[in-house]
Order: structure tokens, then C-alpha cells, then sequence
């Protein structure tokens, strides 16, 4: 009798470390995960910027993290349809469009300059005369990124287009990003900029112009920063930890330090549904003509 | 004045002039190499710059197309942040095709950028225009292109004040370089210059200085073989000369002391040889003229004028005598007197010699005796009356000056196969330093022995070269008091040992009067003599009248040549000297009109050249004066 039990518990820790050494073969096995940042700056600063934080997820996480970008949107476009990216960080247009086509689901958004919401604005040099939405007609409009940037573009769009601007009543240019939009406007490069509120606060702005020399024409309503989002056939259990482990990198020195490196100042949890606002944008722009 | 400043301008040594030509040359040929050297690295520098900036520029241009369509003006500024890094960037800045900046940089640090931005609102091109107006700054250009469009301009501005302070800093580095090199090369080639130049002209200076102070024997080093060598050996050389030139100097000084020594002494003796030969003149003269003066008178009585005329003979030919030695000396002195070898007896020379001095040792009371040392030439070789003429004066000495005893004569052949004369006397002898003088023309043993012996002192000077000219010499051993021996040795010319004798031969014989001299002589035909002196016209006539002959007498050439034109003579005496026309120019006159009868010069020319410009005029033959009777009748 003595003996049998002596056996089952033999086996028994047979088993468990069969397990775990299975489990263990099965971890290493996992391909990595691979974290989309969307190329809002160029490719190689968004790699300096980001590498500390996928390097601490893959610490965290106890799973290799591939930090990759794009040279541009339509390249990381590219990454989205082919669901290339476990992890992906872009714009609220990107998002929806991903989520609604691909299944992507929203973790994480930003929170920048201590502002997890962000408006969009339509700037202006100070000495240019341009008073109303209305003076802008005829003029060249410098947006930052392109026509899928929801806050330099598809907004701002939507607030000229509730101004009676219609599509050929101003001329469209496209900087590389709103700060060079802002940037271009101070140098006059064009009459007006489209960008978030937030670009003046960025240095890249500050330390090259004197915002002092320009101003919002037009706000918009603050709305939800830019988007974390993750596969959505994720582990649910995967998702979670990385929710848990960027959502709280604040209450670590190491995670403060990752995220200063990032340019932000937290990344707080948010659900699908925060973004319905920039839906209903996206829907009432496309209804224009 | 200026002479005064260039002598007294600084003594600069020859190494000093030498080290600084070398060190200017150096200098200068490696400072511009230097120059040269660090202005091409200046430009490969700036070149190299410009290479910097036109791949910085181009490259810049080239990503700046993307920028600048995307209106990425942070990318734009991230550039010229990059070109900020870049060295020698003094700005950087991105236009658009209108001028508007894009991106900027501008190194606020450097000093032209800094005075650029005191303008209140200076733009960026203002800045950049400004300070592209100084020289060290290199402005570039470069278009940036989407295609061909140009969408930008990229303004780079370099500084070439690096470059310019790397070419000073290296020309400072390499001028410290060159002049530890000067230095070097110049210690090197003083060191040589000094050894191989300096060294010599040091030693040739030392060597003058020496000669200057007269150390005529000191000699120069010839350190190098070189043209300083050759100038040493050339300075030993003027050394050599100048000591043997002392050398001779002082010979000549002393030659000329001596001359002049000689010369005092020879004037002392030709002042006493004056005052002798004038008693030597006068004594006969006074004789002649004084017995001349008392056969004027008639009533001498026949004894008395029969001496008289003697005397007046014998001093006259005595004096003749006195006239022949000076003429002859003379000529022996100027090398005019020329003698004749021909084959003679010498046997019956010594005769004739034996038979004159007989006659006079016996006047004298004095013995005289003759030895022959066997064998003997029969013949010899000479110039017989020169022979007799030293044999002649040496006995007459020897008779002269010995009061008795005798005169010995020894005839001997030396061994070298010269013929020696032996005249030993008894007489006064000679002392020592009497023998080195008495073969000295007009010299005497002392002027008390021409007062007590008379005679000229020609006859022992004249007698030695006469001898020498017959190839041997008189030397002389004596003893005061006891008498002297005169040993003449001459060269008989060849000998022939087979035709040696032994003894006298007895077929010798004196030279005696000959028939035709004791005969009379009887002449017929006509005689014209030219002669301008009345007594020798007498004379002449008086001989010529005394054998028989007819003789016409013409005073001057002119008539010779009238008389003898228009009247037939068998003989012409023609008078050399005469007024109006002279003898010469009368012959050659005579001889151009086809004159062919003989013609017989008269002169008191004694000498062979006179006699020969005779014979040239045309003459045939030649009569000395005073005339000798028997030459005289001869013709």
C-alpha cells in the first residue's frame, strides 16, 4: 500500500515536471510579438523612442516583443491588412478602420503633456488676417500627414466642411506631420495648419518657431488620445497583461523611465465604445461630397 | 673721400661673407619651397574642403527632396542639425525657389555670423550674403530637384580659416624645420668650406704676412690639391723666385761691388797706364823729335848723325811697337782679333824665338839656355806670328826684369797633348797677390816697376788671350827675389804620335833675310800716288824714286780719278782718307769706269774690317801705315 502511494506520487511529479517542462518548450516556442508603431515621426526616431518600451514588454511579458515601423502610412497601412502586428499603436482613424475590417480591439491610449484627450485645430499666423473658417477660402491649407490623419485632417476637414468650405475652395497641401504643418504656417509656406492642439506644446515646435506668432483659428472638441490596440484573436489572457503592463508603467522607475523615452506621460486603459466619436466623424466627413 | 670710406669699411672675413651667402640661399630657396610647399597644401586643403562640401551638399540635396515635398521642415532642420556637427560650417540653409528658408542653421560661435545678426531683422539670406563677402569663407550652392523641377536651394558656407591656420601653423612648424635644417647645412658646408677653403686662404694669408715682414723662406702649406693648392705651390713658387732673386740681387750687389771695386781699380790703372804710356809715348817721341831737331843741324859730324838716325829708327819702331799691343788688346777685347792656323815648324819658331832673345840676354850679360823634353811634334798647328808674339813678350819680360842670372826655355808635350812653353827667369819675381794682377790690362806688378822697367803692362794681358785664343793659357809660378816661371800652353791641333821626334832636326833654320830683302830693288813704270800729306807724298816718292820708278803724285780722290782717267799707270796708291773726294768713293768711281790696273789702298786703318771694305770698294791689295818700305816695295 505504502509502496503504491510512493509510486503515485512518483508519477505524479513525473507529470508536473513534465508539464512544466512542456510548457516551458511550448513558451519558448511562441513566435515573437510584433508591436506596429505608426511612422507619426520618421522610422528612425520612432525606433529610438519605442525600443525601451518593447523591450520591457518582452521583459514583462516573458516573451520576445519585435518592435517594427514604416517609412510611412500607407506602408504600416500595409502591416494592418496583413495583420502583421500583435500589438499596434496608431492614429483613431487607423484604429476604427482596423478594428472594423480586422478585428483589432483598443487597450491602451495615450496621454501626452498630461492630456489623455486631444482637440484638433486649425492654426493660424497671428499677423495673417485670417479671422473665421470663412477667410480660409481660397487659401492653401497645409495639413499634417495625410488624408487618414483624424486629427490634423479629418476633423479639421469636418470643421471646414461645417464651415461651408467645400473640397476645391481651399488648396489641400500635406506636411509630413502637423508639427511641420504648424512649422510651415509659421513660415508661410500656407495660410492655415491642421493639426492637434497639442503640437504647439511639442519641442520639435517650440524650439523652431515662436508659437506666440501663432494661434487656433478653430478647436475642436477635445476627443480620445491615440489609440494601443492588439489583435483581435489575441489571448484574452495576453491582452490583459499587456493592458496590465503598459497601462501601469507610471508606478515603476523603469516604466516612468520607458515612458518619458516614448514622449508621453502615461498610457491609461480605454475601450472600443470612446471611440465611437471619431466614428460619427469619420461617417459625417464621408457623407461630403 | 670715397677711397677713404671703402678702406675703411668693416673687415668682414671670407667665412663670414660664405655662411651668410649660404644661409640666404638656403634661406630663401627653402622658405619658397616652403611657401610654395604650404600654399599647395593650403589649396589641396581647400580643395579637400570643397570636396567635403560638395558631398555634404549633394547628399544634404538629395534626402532634402522628400523633406521638402512633405513640408517636413523638422526633417529639413534635423539636416542642418547634421551639417551643424560638420567642422569647418559656418552656416547651412535651405531656400525655396522664391528665396522663402525652408531650414537654417547658423554657427552663432563663429565671428562673421555673430555681426551679421546686429540687424534688427536681418533675414537669412542677408546673414549668409554678408558674410560670404569675406575671403575665407566658401560658399556653395546646390539645387535640390524633384525631377526637374527645382524645389529648393541648399546654401552651404565654409570656413577656409582652418585650412589657413593649418598652412601658418605648418609653414611655422616647417620654417622651425627648415632653420634647425639651415643651421645644420650651414654648420656642414662652413665646415667643409672652412677645411678645404678657409684652412688654405688662412695658411696662403700667414704665408704673405711673413713674406710682408720678410721671411722670404718661410713656405706656404699645400693643403688641398685643388686651385688653392695650385695657389700655394704658385705662392712657394714667387718665394723661390723672390729668395733666388735676393740670392741674385746680392750677387749682383755684389758682382757690382766687385765690378765697380774692379772698375776703380781698372780706372786707378788706366789713369796710371795713362800717365805710363804717355812716358812710354813721349819717350821715344822725344828721342825721335830731338835727334830729328839735331840732324837739322849741319854741321853734326857723320858718327854723330849715323847715331842719331838709329835712334830715331829704333825709337820710332819702338813706339810702332807701343801702337800695335794697344790696337792689338783692343781688338782682343772687342773679340774682333781673329788668328789663323796653319801648319808651322816648331822647331824653327823656337829658332827664331832663341835667335831674338840670344841677342839680347847677351847685351845684357845674362845666361840663356833652352831644353827639349822629347818627343816632340815637328809640325804644329797655330797661328805662328801670335805664337811668336807670346813667346816674344814673355822673354822680353824675363830679359827685362832679371839683373842677372839667365832666362831658361823647356819645350815640352803634356800628356793631354798640349804644347807647353817654359820661360823660367832670375829676375825680380812676383809676389802672390802681383801674380793674380799682372795679367790684368794696364796693370803693372806696382806702379814703381813701370817707372823703373818702363813698359805699358799690355804686354802679359795681351800675351794670356792670345793664348787662349790658340786654345791654351799662361799661368805664372814665382818666387820674390828669385825669379818667375812662365808656363805658355797651347793647342798644337792635331798630333800625330807616328810623327814624334826625338831630337832637333837639322835641317832647321832661322828665318833670315831673304835675298830680295838685302837685294836692291829696281822698279820701272809709272806710280801715281793720291795722298794728301805732304810728307808721306815725300816719302813715298822718295822710295818709289830711290828703285827706279816714276811716280805722279794727285792730292785728293778727284784728281786720282782725273789722272788716272787720262793717263796709263801700272799702280795706284790710293790714300783712304783725303778732302774732296775721299779714296773709297776715287776706287769705286775708278772701278765703275772699267778701271783695271791695280789699285793699292793706303790707311792708317789697320784693323781686318777696314781692310776688307777696301778690298769690296775694288782695291787689290792693302798697305798699312806708316809704310813699311819693304812692303811698300813688295808691290
Amino acid at each position: 500500500m505504502q509502496h503504491r502511494v510512493v509510486y503515485q506520487r512518483f508519477f505524479a511529479l513525473i507529470l508536473v515536471c513534465s508539464e512544466l517542462l512542456f510548457c516551458r518548450l511550448a513558451f519558448s516556442a511562441e513566435d515573437p510579438l510584433v508591436m506596429g508603431i505608426f511612422p507619426r515621426r520618421n522610422a528612425a526616431t520612432t525606433i529610438t523612442l519605442f525600443k525601451p518600451m518593447a523591450a520591457y514588454l518582452s521583459k514583462q511579458l516573458g516573451r520576445e516583443v519585435t518592435l517594427v515601423t514604416a517609412r510611412n502610412f500607407a506602408s504600416f497601412w500595409k502591416g494592418i491588412v496583413d495583420k502583421k502586428y500583435d500589438i499596434a499603436h496608431y492614429n483613431q482613424y487607423h484604429y476604427i478602420k482596423s478594428h472594423d475590417e480586422f478585428g483589432y480591439e483598443v487597450i491602451l491610449k495615450n496621454e501626452e503633456f498630461g492630456e489623455s484627450l486631444i482637440a484638433s485645430a486649425l492654426v493660424v499666423r497671428n499677423d495673417s488676417g485670417i479671422n473665421t473658417l470663412q477667410d480660409l477660402k481660397g487659401k492653401k491649407i497645409l495639413f499634417g500627414g495625410g488624408p487618414k490623419a483624424m486629427q490634423s485632417y479629418i476633423i479639421t476637414t469636418l470643421m471646414l466642411r461645417r464651415a461651408g468650405l467645400m473640397k476645391g475652395d481651399y488648396q489641400e497641401l500635406f506636411a509630413k506631420n502637423p508639427p511641420n504643418a504648424c512649422i510651415g504656417v509659421y513660415h508661410q509656406h500656407a495660410d492655415a495648419a491642421g493639426a492637434g492642439n497639442l503640437v504647439v506644446n511639442f519641442p520639435a515646435v517650440k524650439n523652431k518657431i515662436n508659437v506666440d506668432e501663432i494661434s487656433f483659428l478653430e478647436l475642436s472638441k477635445k476627443m480620445e488620445q491615440l489609440p494601443w490596440a492588439v489583435k483581435g484573436n489575441m489571448d484574452p489572457a495576453l491582452k490583459i497583461k499587456i493592458q496590465s503592463v503598459l497601462s501601469t508603467l507610471t508606478s515603476s522607475e523603469e516604466g516612468r523611465s520607458v515612458l518619458k523615452q516614448a514622449k508621453l506621460t502615461n498610457l491609461l486603459k480605454v475601450e472600443d465604445a470612446q471611440y465611437n466619436t471619431h466614428r460619427e466623424i469619420i461617417k459625417e466627413l464621408e457623407a461630403y461630397p | 673721400m670715397k677711397n677713404k670710406q671703402q678702406t675703411e669699411k668693416r673687415f668682414v672675413s671670407l667665412g663670414t661673407k660664405f655662411i651668410l651667402l649660404v644661409v640666404i640661399i638656403l634661406l630663401s630657396t627653402m622658405g619658397v619651397a616652403a611657401y610654395v610647399n604650404v600654399n599647395l597644401q593650403k589649396s589641396s586643403i581647400i580643395e579637400q574642403l570643397k570636396a567635403k562640401g560638395q558631398t555634404m551638399g549633394s547628399f544634404i540635396s538629395l534626402i532634402s527632396t522628400d523633406a521638402i515635398l512633405g513640408y517636413d521642415f523638422i526633417l529639413l532642420d534635423r539636416y542642418m542639425e547634421e551639417i551643424s556637427h560638420q567642422p569647418d560650417v559656418v552656416y547651412g540653409a535651405i531656400f525655396s525657389p522664391k528665396n522663402t528658408n525652408l531650414s537654417s542653421y547658423l554657427n552663432k560661435q563663429h565671428p562673421y555670423i555673430a555681426p551679421a545678426l546686429v540687424d534688427n531683422t536681418p533675414t537669412i539670406l542677408n546673414v549668409i550674403e554678408q558674410v560670404n563677402t569675406h575671403e575665407d569663407i566658401l560658399p556653395m550652392e546646390f539645387a535640390i530637384q524633384n525631377g526637374d523641377e527645382t524645389i529648393g536651394i541648399l546654401h552651404i558656407g565654409l570656413s577656409t580659416k582652418k585650412a589657413s591656420e593649418l598652412s601658418k601653423r605648418v609653414f611655422k612648424e616647417q620654417l622651425a624645420e627648415i632653420v634647425v635644417i639651415i643651421l645644420f647645412l650651414s654648420l656642414c658646408i662652413y665646415y667643409v668650406f672652412r677645411t678645404n677653403v678657409l684652412r688654405p686662404v688662412r695658411n696662403l694669408i700667414t704665408s704673405s704676412e711673413r713674406l710682408a715682414i720678410g721671411d722670404i723662406d718661410h713656405k706656404a702649406s699645400i693643403i688641398s690639391n685643388d686651385e688653392l693648392g695650385t695657389l700655394a705651390r704658385s705662392f712657394n713658387q714667387m718665394t723661390d723666385s723672390l729668395n733666388n732673386s735676393h740670392i741674385e740681387k746680392d750677387n749682383v750687389v755684389g758682382q757690382l761691388l766687385n765690378a765697380n771695386k774692379k772698375l776703380e781699380t781698372a780706372t786707378k790703372a788706366k789713369s796710371a797706364f795713362m800717365a805710363n804710356m804717355s812716358h812710354e809715348i813721349r819717350t821715344p817721341l822725344t828721342a825721335i823729335i830731338g835727334f830729328g831737331e839735331h840732324l837739322q843741324s849741319p854741321d853734326i859730324p857723320m858718327s854723330d848723325r849715323g847715331k842719331a838716325i838709329d835712334s830715331i829708327v829704333q825709337n820710332g819702331a819702338h813706339l810702332q811697337q807701343i801702337i800695335n799691343d794697344i790696337l792689338d788688346l783692343s781688338k782682343v777685347e772687342a773679340e774682333k782679333l781673329e788668328v789663323e792656323r796653319i801648319e808651322v815648324s816648331l822647331f824653327e819658331l823656337i829658332k827664331h824665338i832663341e835667335t831674338l832673345v840670344s841677342i839680347q840676354t847677351q847685351e845684357r850679360g845674362l845666361t840663356y839656355t833652352i831644353d827639349y823634353d822629347f818627343p816632340l811634334p815637328e809640325k804644329i798647328i797655330t797661328d805662328p806670328l801670335r805664337y811668336k808674339q807670346i813667346l816674344i813678350n814673355i822673354c822680353n819680360n824675363a830679359i827685362k826684369f832679371t839683373e842677372k842670372g839667365g832666362i831658361h826655355i823647356n819645350i815640352a808635350l803634356q800628356q793631354n797633348r798640349k804644347l807647353r812653353v817654359d820661360i823660367k827667369d832670375s829676375g825680380i819675381g812676383l809676389e802672390a797677390d802681383q801674380i793674380d794682377r799682372i795679367f790684368e790690362a794696364f796693370t803693372q806688378a806696382d806702379s814703381s816697376t813701370s817707372r823703373k822697367y818702363g813698359g805699358t803692362g799690355l804686354g802679359l794681358p795681351l800675351s794670356r788671350k792670345l793664348a787662349e785664343m790658340l786654345g791654351g793659357n799662361i799661368t805664372v809660378t814665382s818666387t820674390p827675389g828669385l825669379g818667375s816661371c812662365f808656363s805658355i800652353v797651347t793647342d798644337p791641333g792635331y798630333i800625330d804620335t807616328a810623327k814624334l821626334i826625338d831630337k832637333v832636326p837639322s835641317n832647321v833654320h832661322t828665318t833670315s833675310k831673304t835675298e830680295s830683302d838685302t837685294a836692291p830693288v829696281q822698279l820701272s813704270g809709272t806710280i801715281l800716288l793720291a795722298e794728301d800729306t805732304i810728307d808721306n807724298q815725300r816719302l813715298i816718292s822718295m822710295y818709289i824714286h830711290k828703285v827706279g820708278a816714276h811716280i805722279d803724285i794727285a792730292n785728293n780722290g778727284q784728281e786720282a780719278v782725273d789722272a788716272a782717267l787720262s793717263k796709263e799707270y801700272d799702280l795706284i796708291l790710293m790714300d783712304m782718307q783725303m778732302p774732296i773726294m775721299d779714296g773709297m768713293q776715287a776706287v769705286k768711281i775708278l772701278r765703275e769706269r772699267s778701271y783695271s790696273k791695280p789699285i793699292a789702298a793706303l790707311t792708317a786703318n789697320a784693323m781686318k774690317k777696314d781692310m776688307e771694305y777696301c778690298i769690296n770698294a775694288g782695291c787689290d791689295d792693302f798697305l798699312a801705315k806708316p809704310i813699311d818700305r819693304k812692303n811698300l816695295l813688295r808691290f
